[in-house]
């Protein structure tokens, strides 16, 4: 069976009825969803109550065939005034004959009166014409009728028109095209109506399950509408079989439910049960006693930060995430809306119109292409007399076509902001940092609530009110200031109002490359003509989108899909061959049709073939040049030795052998029975695994939600209500590399792995309190949802692409933290130290404020904060760069170890045993005690264990998560969910006394408030291996603990058994880190590395020893070790070759910094910093990178340059620091996965498989160098054919 | 090849089960056939192949229930069609050669010479914005520029037949007009007055060419299917009368070069393209003349002998349907061939055989084409190769596809008895024919003996079992 069938008399529901049979049946199937579909009625506000009353006259639909004669009395009257348009018909086809109101309707009678002429819209007898030729709104302000430009931002107001009026502006739009468009495309019509493009269905369901909303991950929520523009159900037009489910299609979307009626999917504390009213906390909407009367009876002493007395859905107890599909301007609008047309790049219709009628939205031709010279502005050059050519919101002309530039699909494709087409131009979004002083007012902005609203409305980044470029006007200009800017390069397209930086090549520590990988010096006034701009190939070529997604990839097939991946028609392959088989030019992607589309039947626009074979060379002929064309790369040629288009390095990678004799590095063509085996081989990974120079990680995005925000719901019924969130990305990086599998509708195969939207939620009452903060939410599978996603980034290079040592051991083992990184285990790098930073000391656990609570969320006294929030920084500097605020909660002992986890603070606390701390309200301002051992009483809540001397804490992860959610079959079968190593239940204390104590601390992520307690699930401290235990640090199931007698590495596959695997004396061991295959160890020697390859076998590197007089904690972070050193303070070590560590710099901020305890490291925005516990001095926060101090910055581990930029003294002295939410971690170093993995079935490598990468069967280790070895070629071919 | 004549037999057998509709059509000649200029001479413009090649137009990968045509007619065009190719042709290395043997001063993809054939070439003028000169032959290189029907081609069904004619009427070729086909197909195919591959061309090294109309159109391939509604808007006309009205343009074609004074001469020599290549292609130590009997024994040895292939197919045609005018061809080819050995004026002579091949077209097309008949003329072309009259390789060939396209039509008239078996030999005949330098007149001659016992006509009643595939020699280009 397969997926693809005729769907030309499919049935499509469309109607109010058929939604709810829908939601009747979908009921049946899971009662939770039944809770989501209450579509509420609200009203739209102030323009509902505008809308006239008017009677339509519904126009037949186009007819598929008339006479021409017929055709042309249908012009008769539009004519009178539209004397002259581009293509009568929009269609270059001349067979296609159509009037003008078969498409637009309206009264062709009326013509033109005698000696009226146009002169603007008071001209009485013209107007009076003008309004009965054309159809009326039901709100003539929002459409500024009789104006004929598209409207700024109308998003869900063309639900609220009449379908006669939306015929009448856009033939097109989805809701009336059946009518129009569907006289002879209605099979397209109706493709379109079900494709992601309309449905949005990969954008709702992923944030769904990733939020922990549904717990669907084949989803079931998708936006259509009725052509009276209400909320549709949409079915598959067959029955979805196990092999077309296998195939990634659905059975149906329903509409989204309105945000007030969703429950949440988090756990956060604000979401438990019980809680006092707060009036003016709820939102207005479904409140049925909104003064709260009976509520006030309640008993005193309930605590009232929770948001509802009522169940999940009432209140503020509502998904947060659905607030920002419902209302934030993210992906949206789609295909059923019209583009906002308010700035570059969000000029376009709606429907099949958004995509064949191109209006100008870019000024580079690589985008725009021979649209390039219109402009960027939206502005008509057609030669209807009637369209005003000076206003914004037109298309350029009257006229379809199939030549779609790039920029018109970025109106949409513009989000995810780093992604796709931002990829494919070698661009990702701008991080507020590079280049500040072009981009931020000289003077600190204090933007009105109004002019907040308005550019919100644009721009969801909250950043944007503060900066120029929240002004329209600026922002289209931003590319302009490229001549002058020093760390960046900015495109020319604003979409969204958003601005986007160029990714240039660089080498691992940021330094520019030139084309032969030649350093450019960062003072080279031409560096960035120099370096190479790392666009796609394909763009270089001058192709667009639609030069590889044709028709089908545009509309579907069809059938309702999920997932992007899987709706793909084209692959790699299908034009560019395989090292043994020349392209078929038939589309084999997961969604193409049986047999594929035959590509060489495809024609240009302008009549070109598509693509030719010519001599033994194919050729493709662009979709939008009538006089570019070029000759294909074909993979068999560049691996056949003696074809002029041979290249080594291709062949070598190809036809790398698969098994012992690829690990010995052999290579060569296949031998004559043509039995050889790939290493690298077509069903094994993806082509663009390799063939890829960067791929893009949104490794943070801050959506805070503000109660006190009425905004629009930009979807269905439209409409006012309280609270919005703004959306706010924090870390969009462009140098992480990160492998995994794909799912199985991708054939499982190896493909590049992006960080796709690591969420943290932040909520901000009517009040203004913080009722939480930076909480990233758990996934519907109990993973983290600091999420993950195989992905095509889109930037295909021939030169710069992935070579061997970027996913094995390389010869000369300088790759460590690289291998981390691409394994996924993480680097330590990006990790988020968000609003506070946290710190135990000797008798407190305290929260340091260190970052601004307004976006962008800049450190305080660092560089960013210099430029955003100049006003605050000078104050900062006044304050002798002092911290103002903090927060702290005594303990019963000195608490070295520390873990922030969600809403807790997991803190060993010597003498006091393990505690968790209820750290739920640590920003908010109604809560007098912010740090809290409990939020009721001990004997409701007690999350304690007491113990002699707990020296340390480890958890399996810092990220949220919940192993509970993630059972029965809907995970494991339907939704091909990995389950969680046992480990990941418990946290793991070491006491000096005691040994390990092992507990399960499940219950602060299941919800319920009634059962947070603790008990110890082991203690194990077998011959008292442990004594002395004074740090533990976790790598998957084994525990490297350090003790009296130095290092012993537990095995805790079975959690509550430990064993013990392997001994290793070290004198006076005192902290650890761990990266990949190594273990960096602080001890009386200084810093010391210990080879655990095999946790079984640890060996010391022998040659590997920074001594320090006073090493204590340690924190490493890509290819640096930063151990806190007593009074050496902060040595930075460069541990890039782990064996031989070097000593970068000292740092003690001119004696300042001189009781280093502990230290962490992390990033904000696009730079680095570290947070020193520095004992009786309190915490030190140091800005390790910034544009400022290391022009490099933007590479994977440039050399830090340390600067002091703010400190506070805690109220004991600081000894320890919770590390930073991981956010490259999505699987640990024995395989078990952390985080969630968009796309079904798709999940990180196990712990075979990561060892494939770099290790024998028989454990040792086999290395690679990215230089060709010509010995290891193998030529088994025939002697005729060896050249 | 194998798989080629399975293709034609395939075509042949979905054409059987209609031809009832054509035996019931009274005769008719298109009345001016000449009046429609070929679409290369046509006033409107050409708008270029994309036009036609919609998914919703004639490019959809479905055949679509509700239409009176496949519209899948570019896909069939562009996949299978060697016509889609012809302007490529002209990029590899041979046409290159050729262009530059010529001392052609562009390259063959440039050189009007070239493009004439292997493209649809206008004029400037008619060049529509989406024209494409390397589409080689289109659409509206066979169907006319369409600047002028393509709104009302669309129209909604009224009258089909009108409907065609109308669209006739704006300029459409008339294709499924055997007269008007045969002379857009042979324009290039043999050659008429703008265009012709002469012998200078073929000695620069263009391939030899052969062509039969009937086999021809069915192996272009055809993109289309005679059925109702075609036979509603279009007359239908069978295979066997398309080869005979093809054989008699064929000559008429070929004299109206040979008499022009121009274009009949190459400096003190003929066109010799006009001769039979292997009158003097062949090596010199092998002399296989032998006194060629059909038109007068009056051709000696050393004499360059006209490609006579045509007319010996015209001759078995005429002595059928009308003995008279059956003499009258023979005569006056006697006449032609005797003009050309020196007794007589060639040029009047070729001029005289035009007229007369002119005449017989309409006569072939108004004849009853019974199965009688045509067994009759089958029995003619086997019996004239076993009597020697097809020793040259032209001829041989011409015979062999008339007796594939005759006997087919027999076939499906049910009027053989025993088609597997002929069609056995007739396949083992083509294979004979698969290299012209090696063609031996003798075992062509016992083949086609063999073949003659296989005939047995019979009256039209026996039913037969299997349709017979027409069957082209191996050397056939297009």
């Amino acid at each position: 069976m397969t997926p693809y069938t005729n769907i030309k008399n499919s049935s499509t529901s469309a109607a109010p009825r058929g939604i709810l049979l829908g939601v009747a049946r979908l009921c049946l199937t899971s009662a939770f969803a039944c809770l989501l579909f209450g579509l509420t009625g609200a009203v739209s506000a102030a323009d509902q109550a505008k809308a006239l009353d008017i009677k339509y006259t519904s126009h037949p639909p186009a007819p598929e065939r008339q006479t021409a004669k017929d055709a042309d009395k249908k012009s008769l009257g539009c004519m009178s005034c539209h004397t002259g348009t581009d293509r009568h018909t929009m269609h270059a086809n001349p067979g296609v004959v159509l009037g003008c109101t078969d498409c637009h309707g309206g009264d062709v009678s009326v013509v033109k009166p005698k000696g009226a002429e146009y002169k603007g819209k008071d001209d009485a007898l013209y107007g009076m014409a003008m309004s009965r030729a054309h159809i009326s709104p039901r709100f003539p302000k929002v459409w500024h009728t009789p104006d004929s430009a598209n409207p700024k931002g109308s998003y869900a107001k063309l639900n609220q028109e009449s379908k006669e009026f939306v015929r009448f502006i856009n033939p097109g739009d989805l809701r009336v095209a059946r009518e129009a468009c569907g006289a002879c495309h209605l099979e397209t019509v109706q493709r379109v109506e079900r494709s992601l493009m309309s449905t949005s269905a990969m954008l709702w369901g992923g944030a769904a399950y990733n939020n922990g909303i549904l717990p669907f991950k084949r989803y079931i929520l998708g936006e259509a509408y009725s052509a009276d523009g209400v909320g549709a159900l949409l079915k598959n037009p067959i029955p979805v079989n196990e092999h077309m489910t296998q195939m990634g299609i659905l059975p149906s979307v329903a509409p989204l439910p309105a945000w007030e009626t969703v429950p949440p999917g988090d756990i956060f504390r604000v979401f438990e049960r019980g809680g006092r009213v707060i009036n003016s906390g709820f939102p207005e909407v479904g409140v049925p006693n909104s003064t709260g009367a009976l509520q006030r009876l309640d008993e005193p002493g309930r605590p009232d930060i929770k948001q509802s007395n009522r169940g999940p859905a009432t209140g503020q107890r509502i998904a947060v995430p659905v607030i920002n599909i419902t209302k934030t301007r993210l992906n949206d609008p789609h295909l059923w809306f019209l583009g906002t047309n308010e700035q570059p790049g969000d000029y376009r219709s709606s429907g099949c119109t958004a995509c064949h009628t191109v209006y100008a939205n870019d000024r580079d031709p690589s985008r725009s292409g021979v649209y390039a010279k219109f402009g960027h502005e939206g502005k008509t050059q057609t030669i209807d007399p009637t369209i005003p050519k000076d206003k914004s919101g037109h298309p350029i002309k009257h006229e379809f076509t199939r030549a779609i530039p790039s920029s018109q699909c970025m109106v949409c494709h513009m989000h995810q902001p780093n992604i796709f087409v931002n990829s494919f131009y070698g661009a990702t979004m701008w991080d507020y940092e590079s280049d500040a002083p072009s981009m931020w007012p000289k003077k600190q902005k204090y933007p009105t609530s109004d002019e907040i609203r308005e550019i919100q409305n644009r721009n969801p980044e909250e950043a944007a009110i503060r900066g120029l470029w929240g002004d329209p006007e600026f922002s289209k200009k931003v590319s302009e200031l490229n001549p002058t800017l020093k760390d960046t390069q900015f495109a020319d397209y604003h979409g969204h109002g958003w601005n986007f930086r160029y990714i240039f090549k660089r080498d691992r520590k940021g330094t520019l490359l030139d084309k032969d990988s030649k350093p450019v010096d960062d003072k080279d006034p031409k560096k960035f003509e120099k370096a190479v701009h790392l666009t796609s190939i394909h763009l270089d070529l001058g192709m667009h989108c639609v030069d590889c997604h044709f028709v089908q990839d545009a509309h579907g097939n069809g059938h309702i899909y999920g997932e992007v991946a899987a709706a793909v028609e084209i692959d790699c392959a299908d034009c560019h061959g395989t090292s043994n088989k020349y392209p078929t030019l038939q589309t084999s992607g997961p969604a193409a049709q049986p047999g594929g589309r035959d590509l060489l039947t495809l024609r240009t626009q302008d009549g070109r073939k598509r693509f030719e074979w010519k001599e033994g060379k194919l050729y493709q002929r662009s979709a939008l040049d009538p006089k570019l064309e070029w000759e294909m790369s074909l993979v068999k040629d560049s691996v056949t030795p003696g074809h002029p288009k041979y290249n080594e390095k291709a062949a070598r990678s190809k036809l790398m052998h698969s098994g012992q004799d690829g690990r010995d590095g052999k290579w060569g063509p296949p031998d004559p029975n043509g039995k050889t085996e790939y290493a690298h081989a077509n069903e094994k990974m993806t082509c663009y695994t390799c063939h890829l120079s960067w791929t893009t990680s949104c490794a943070g995005c801050h959506l805070p939600i503000q109660a006190n925000w009425k905004t629009e719901r930009l979807h269905y019924e439209g409409g006012e209500t309280r609270n919005y969130a703004s959306y706010n990305p924090q870390v969009a990086r462009d140098d992480m590399f990160q492998l995994g599998k794909h799912g199985p509708v991708k054939g499982a195969r190896v493909a590049p792995i992006r960080s796709s939207s690591a969420l943290i939620l932040s909520s901000v009452n009517s009040n203004r309190e913080k009722i939480y903060i930076q909480q990233p939410p758990i996934a519907a599978s109990g993973h983290s949802s600091q999420a993950f996603a195989p992905h095509y980034p889109h930037t295909e290079r021939k030169t710069e692409t992935k070579t061997c040592t970027d996913c094995h051991l390389s010869q000369a083992n300088d790759n460590n933290a690289i291998m981390a990184q691409l394994l996924l285990q993480g680097t330590n790098f990006v990790n988020f130290v968000g609003y506070n930073a946290w710190v135990g000391s000797a008798k407190n656990v305290e929260a340091v404020q260190v970052t601004e609570w307004d976006e962008p969320q800049a450190v305080i006294g660092s560089y960013l904060q210099k430029y955003a929030y100049p006003d605050w920084f000078g104050d900062h500097q006044k304050r002798g760069m002092e911290l103002p605020e903090a927060h702290n909660h005594k303990t019963a002992g000195a608490a070295r170890c520390l873990t922030l986890r969600g809403e807790y603070l997991f803190v060993a606390e010597g003498a006091g045993g393990f505690r968790v701390y209820d750290v739920a309200n640590i920003a908010n301002k109604g809560v007098s005690q912010r740090i809290i051992t409990a939020p009721f009483s001990p004997l409701g809540h007690d999350a304690h264990i007491p113990s002699k001397n707990a020296t340390c804490m480890a958890l399996p992860t810092n990220q949220p998560i919940a192993p509970t959610r993630n059972v029965g079959d809907l995970m494991r079968v339907t939704n091909e969910e990995q389950a969680f190593h046992p480990i990941y239940n418990y946290a793991f204390v070491v006491d000096a006394e005691e040994g390990l104590i092992v507990t399960n601390v499940n219950t602060f992520a299941d919800g319920e408030p009634r059962n947070n307690f603790l008990t110890r699930a082991t203690t194990w401290n077998e011959g008292n291996v442990l004594k002395g235990a004074r740090h533990i640090t976790l790598g998957g199931h084994y525990a490297y603990i350090a003790t009296d007698a130095g290092l012993v590495i537990l095995n805790i596959n079975d959690p509550l058994k430990p064993t013990v695997a392997a001994k290793l004396s070290i004198r006076d061991m005192r902290a650890s880190a761990l990266q990949f295959r190594y273990l960096f160890a602080t001890s009386a020697e200084g810093l010391q590395v210990i080879d655990v390859t095999s946790p079984e076998k640890p060996a010391m590197v022998g040659t590997a020893n920074v001594p320090l007089a006073d090493a204590r904690g340690i924190y490493v972070a890509r290819t640096y070790a930063y151990v806190a050193a007593g009074k050496d303070g902060l040595v930075i070590v460069d541990i890039e070759t782990p064996h031989a560590p070097k000593e970068l710099t000292r740092f003690t901020a001119d004696g300042k910094l001189n009781d280093a305890q502990d230290v962490i490291v992390g990033s904000t925005n696009a730079s680095l910093f570290a947070y020193v516990a520095d004992g009786v001095n309190g915490l030190k926060v140091i800005q390790l990178t910034s544009p400022d101090s290391q022009p490099k910055f933007y590479g994977f581990s440039p050399e830090t340059k340390p600067q002091l930029i703010a400190w506070r003294k805690t109220v004991s002295a600081a000894l320890g620091l919770a590390k930073g939410l991981d956010r490259d971690r999505a699987v640990d170093e024995t395989g078990g996965q952390i985080a969630v993995f968009g796309r079904i079935g798709s999940r990180p490598f196990n712990g075979d498989e990561m060892a494939r990468f770099y290790r024998n069967p028989n454990g040792s280790l086999w290395t690679v160098k990215d230089a060709i070895d010509r010995a290891s070629f193998v030529d088994t071919r025939p002697s005729g054919a060896k050249k | 090849m194998k798989r080629w004549m399975m293709w034609c037999s395939t075509l042949r057998a979905a054409s059987r089960s209609v031809s009832w509709v054509f035996l019931l059509a009274a005769p008719f000649v298109s009345m001016q056939p000449y009046a429609q200029p070929l679409p290369y001479q046509s006033p409107h413009q050409t708008l270029g192949t994309v036009t036609c090649a919609s998914s919703l137009c004639h490019g959809s990968v479905k055949l679509w229930k509700d239409s009176n045509v496949l519209q899948n007619e570019y896909l069939t065009w562009s996949r299978i069609d060697k016509h889609a190719r012809a302007y490529n042709v002209l990029l590899n290395e041979r046409s290159q050669r050729i262009a530059k043997n010529l001392g052609l001063s562009q390259p063959a993809h440039e050189a009007k010479i070239c493009l004439d054939c292997h493209a649809h070439v206008v004029a400037d003028k008619n060049k529509g914005e989406r024209f494409k000169i390397s589409d080689g032959v289109t659409c509206e290189g066979c169907h006319g520029p369409a600047e002028a029907w393509v709104r009302t081609h669309v129209e909604p069904e009224g009258a089909a037949a009108a409907q065609h004619a109308k669209n006739v009427a704006d300029g459409m070729y008339p294709t499924s007009d055997p007269v008007a086909r045969a002379k857009l197909c042979m324009s290039c195919h043999y050659g008429n007055k703008d265009k012709l591959v002469t012998h200078r061309i073929m000695g620069a090294g263009h391939p030899r060419m052969s062509f039969e109309l009937d086999t021809f159109t069915e192996i272009a391939p055809k993109h289309f299917v005679i059925d109702k509604d075609y036979s509603e808007r279009k007359k239908v006309w069978d295979g066997a009368k398309t080869w005979g009205i093809g054989q008699a343009l064929a000559v008429s074609e070929t004299m109206s070069i040979l008499a022009d004074p121009k274009r009949g001469r190459d400096g003190v020599f003929p066109e010799l393209v006009l001769f039979d290549c292997h009158a003097c292609h062949h090596p010199m130590g092998e002399n296989r003349w032998k006194p060629k009997t059909a038109f007068g024994p009056s051709i000696s040895p050393g004499l360059v002998r006209l490609n006579d292939s045509s007319m010996l197919m015209l001759r078995a045609i005429a002595r059928t349907i009308d003995p008279k005018l059956g003499d009258r061809v023979v005569q006056q080819t006697q006449k032609l061939h005797r003009a050309i050995a020196g007794e007589g004026d060639a040029f009047a002579e070729a001029a005289a055989l035009k007229k007369l091949a002119d005449e017989a077209v309409p006569v072939i097309a108004g004849a009853n084409f019974s199965s009688q008949t045509m067994s009759a003329v089958l029995v003619r072309l086997i019996d004239d190769g076993v009597q020697g009259v097809y020793s040259d390789y032209a001829a041989a060939e011409q015979a062999t596809l008339a007796i594939g396209s005759v006997a087919a039509f027999l076939a499906k008239q049910g009027a053989m008895t025993a088609p597997q078996k002929f069609n056995a030999t007739l396949k083992k005949l083509t294979a004979s024919l698969a290299m012209d330098e090696q063609y031996k007149p003798r075992e062509f001659e016992t083949l086609l003996k063999e073949l003659r016992s296989q005939t047995g006509t019979v009256a039209a009643t026996t039913k037969a079992t299997a349709a017979v595939a027409p069957t082209v020699p191996a050397g056939a280009k297009l």
